[in-house]
């Protein structure tokens, strides 16, 4: 087989703007019905009220004749389009070129990518599971042209071949009304004896384009010669993810669910592009107040929506929500390039990834300036070159060489005035006096090492220049 | 092999006049005479050992410092430390030969996120050694730490105040310890496995550590 050959598959979701309001369909979910923009009629509904008699098309009040009780949404566009590119997201692992065909299809070329997978059975097996989990209902169909895979999907013709032959073959019977002609009215040409496409692919091209246009020319052509369709999908350079939520959550357990909707979605999204990210950025929209906004960290990067999912309730869970939350937002920035984990020599440990993980985890629950480094700094004095850093941010590689200074282990943050009367003297002084250039104000301090009789504790002293004496660290 | 010689050999039962044959794992303390007198010839790794001082800053960091940077050099996760009453100063613990890039401080706001952290040090198998100063402790949330630290082999370290040595613990190791001179410790074992308590140990406590070129 030519292996630049072309072929089309064409994915057809007919319920994508009903879902991608209410979620994918459940069997128990309750009727729900996706009205057109007047408001008038049923543009979609889902099984339980196609189950209870409703069709697409319906008037609204037939249709609220038979349900009892029912969900309703308008239809939104723009909710819709963004859910088509969530799929294609998700298709993206397979088909290196997917066209998004709005409001509800979407173009794969696979012919290019059949010798990777070993043929089309084997690639169509890889496409329905990865459809299937994403829960959206969808019909698809192959073509030899971009047109024909499109004609064949919406007429709910399951063809997946690559022979042009047998797909003519099922093209040739379809009634010429179902053939999204580019003319007004197809009982014109009913009219004139032609009523299916087979008639239609024999009739003179140029008599035609004299009748109907040569839109219809280009039509007729479009499914016999290769042609592509619609845009072709890139991946966003960002991923920016905004879920309008059904019900007010006014807890953070409310919002896990539809957070991991969003985050299954970022994990194709980092599959996609085969990066990771060590952080994500959460707003919490309100009514009124200002949205509450989280900031989850994954050390050297999670890819996986679970092990986010986990980050994200821990982060949720140290922070009270001031208000319901009316829509979440997830936002990721700063990939980086996806490494693989260091086993140990048999492959059955992974003592840097167990780390890592310890360490996201702590960060989540206690919060990321909770979870500190110490740091060894050459600054002399001793607050300065002893800083706390947080973990997540911490430049390990400024530690400095192993001091050979007799310091603490302990400082005391603030020091703490004391009576000298109440120590033993055990060594100093050992004076500490930067130049001027380090700070303004001169810093000049004498040290001592003193034992307090009472607490039984081996203090570091400090002597400032007016000789009152500060407690600075102990030796614990 | 009979089933208490399994039990016997594992540290598990122990006779009283041959404790000293027991195995278990441990961590040499660096203090020879300490290491004479806990199960195994060090602290054990695999459990909780509960250090009670009078006041925190009494020595029980250098007491522990020969092993914790010890195992701090040899391991590449994390140590933890929970809670501790100052600021860990860097330039200092890194005299002692502590590798610093492996160390974690965190504070915990209550009791429940710190026995939520321990538990995931010793779960996720991401840390080395945790050391936590503390003061109360609910019972069966210490039991499961127990067990946590058994199973991921990890030596915890508690640090209380002396006022709850009454309090019962399921440390499989307790000492008191005190500080009658700027550079001497002795230490009382409560409780130790294989072993009866003992009293008095006395034991120089130096102010600086041999650093990392010591040894190791």
């Amino acid at each position: 087989m030519d292996s630049t050959r072309r072929l089309w598959l064409f994915i057809e979701f007919p319920a994508l703007a009903l879902e991608a309001w209410f979620g994918p369909d459940d069997p128990q979910r309750p009727p729900q019905l996706l009205l057109a923009g007047n408001g008038q009629s049923v543009l979609q509904c889902n099984a339980a009220a196609t189950a209870l008699g409703v069709r697409e098309g319906m008037s609204t009040n037939t249709a609220y004749c038979l349900l009892e009780s029912v969900e309703i949404a308008q239809y939104d566009a723009q909710l819709e389009r963004e859910q088509l590119g969530r799929l294609a997201l998700v298709l993206y692992r397979l088909c290196a070129d997917i066209r998004l065909c709005p409001p509800s299809g979407m173009l794969l070329e696979i012919g290019s990518m059949l010798r990777l997978f070993g043929g089309l059975d084997a690639f169509l097996e890889q496409l329905w599971a990865h459809l299937h989990r994403s829960g959206y209902r969808y019909h698809c169909a192959t073509g030899h042209t971009a047109l024909a895979a499109r004609l064949l999907a919406r007429n709910r013709i399951a063809l997946f071949s690559q022979d042009a032959v047998r797909i003519r073959a099922e093209l040739d019977p379809l009634p010429v009304d179902a053939l999204d002609l580019p003319i007004k009215d197809p009982a014109k040409l009913t009219r004139m004896g032609l009523t299916t496409y087979a008639q239609l692919r024999r009739a003179p091209r140029a008599e035609l384009g004299y009748r109907f246009g040569p839109e219809m020319v280009r039509h007729l052509n479009a499914l016999e010669q290769p042609d592509a369709l619609g845009q072709r999908f890139t991946l966003p350079p960002h991923f920016n993810e905004r879920l309008e939520l059904l019900h007010e959550a006014t807890q953070a357990d409310g919002l896990l669910f539809p957070v991991k909707r969003l985050l299954v979605t970022l994990e194709a999204y980092l599959q996609a592009r085969q990066q990771s990210i060590d952080s994500l950025h959460l707003k919490l929209e309100h009514r009124e107040q200002p949205p509450t906004r989280l900031h989850v960290q994954a050390v050297r990067g999670a890819k996986t929506a679970q092990e986010w999912q986990h980050l994200v309730g821990l982060a949720l869970e140290r922070q009270p929500l001031p208000a319901p939350v009316l829509a979440v937002l997830v936002r990721a920035h700063r990939f980086h390039a996806d490494a693989g984990q260091a086993g140990d020599l048999l492959g059955t440990a992974y003592p840097a990834a167990d780390a890592d993980r310890l360490l996201s985890l702590l960060v989540s629950r206690l919060g990321h300036d909770r979870v500190r480094t110490p740091m060894c700094g050459a600054d002399p004095r001793p607050l300065q070159a002893g800083r706390l850093d947080p973990a997540t941010e911490a430049d390990r590689s400024v530690q400095s060489a192993t001091f050979s200074r007799h310091h603490p282990v302990f400082l005391l943050p603030e020091p703490v005035a004391v009576r000298p009367g109440d120590y033993d003297w055990l060594s100093g002084p050992e004076r500490i006096a930067p130049g001027d250039w380090l700070q303004p104000a001169p810093f000049r301090r004498d040290y001592f090492r003193a034992w307090h009789r009472q607490h039984q504790q081996l203090h570091w002293l400090a002597r400032h220049d007016d000789r009152r004496w500060f407690l600075e660290g102990v030796f614990s | 092999m009979t089933l208490l010689h399994e039990l016997t050999r594992n540290g598990q039962v122990w006779t009283g006049h041959d404790w000293r044959r027991t195995r278990q794992q441990a961590q040499p303390s660096g203090h020879a005479a300490l290491d004479t007198e806990l199960p195994g010839g060090g602290w054990p790794l695999g459990a909780v050992t509960e250090i009670l001082v009078h006041r925190p800053g009494q020595g029980e960091l250098r007491l522990l410092l020969p092993a914790l940077s010890e195992l701090s050099r040899n391991d590449s996760r994390w140590q933890v430390w929970f809670n501790p009453p100052f600021q860990p100063y860097g330039p200092g613990l890194a005299q002692w030969g502590l590798a610093l890039d492996r160390m974690l401080v965190c504070q915990t706001r209550g009791a429940d996120d710190l026995l939520w952290s321990l538990e995931q040090c010793l779960n996720t198998g991401g840390s080395q050694a945790v050391v936590a100063w503390v003061e109360q402790l609910d019972k069966a949330r210490m039991r499961r730490l127990q067990l946590a630290a058994e199973k991921g082999r990890i030596p915890v370290f508690l640090l209380r105040p002396a006022r709850f040595e009454s309090a019962p613990s399921v440390a499989a190791l307790r000492l008191r310890l005190t500080s009658p001179g700027p550079e001497r410790a002795c230490v009382d074992i409560l409780k130790r496995r294989a072993g009866w308590p003992v009293q008095d140990i006395e034991l120089p406590l130096p102010l600086f550590g041999e650093g990392a070129g010591g040894h190791g």
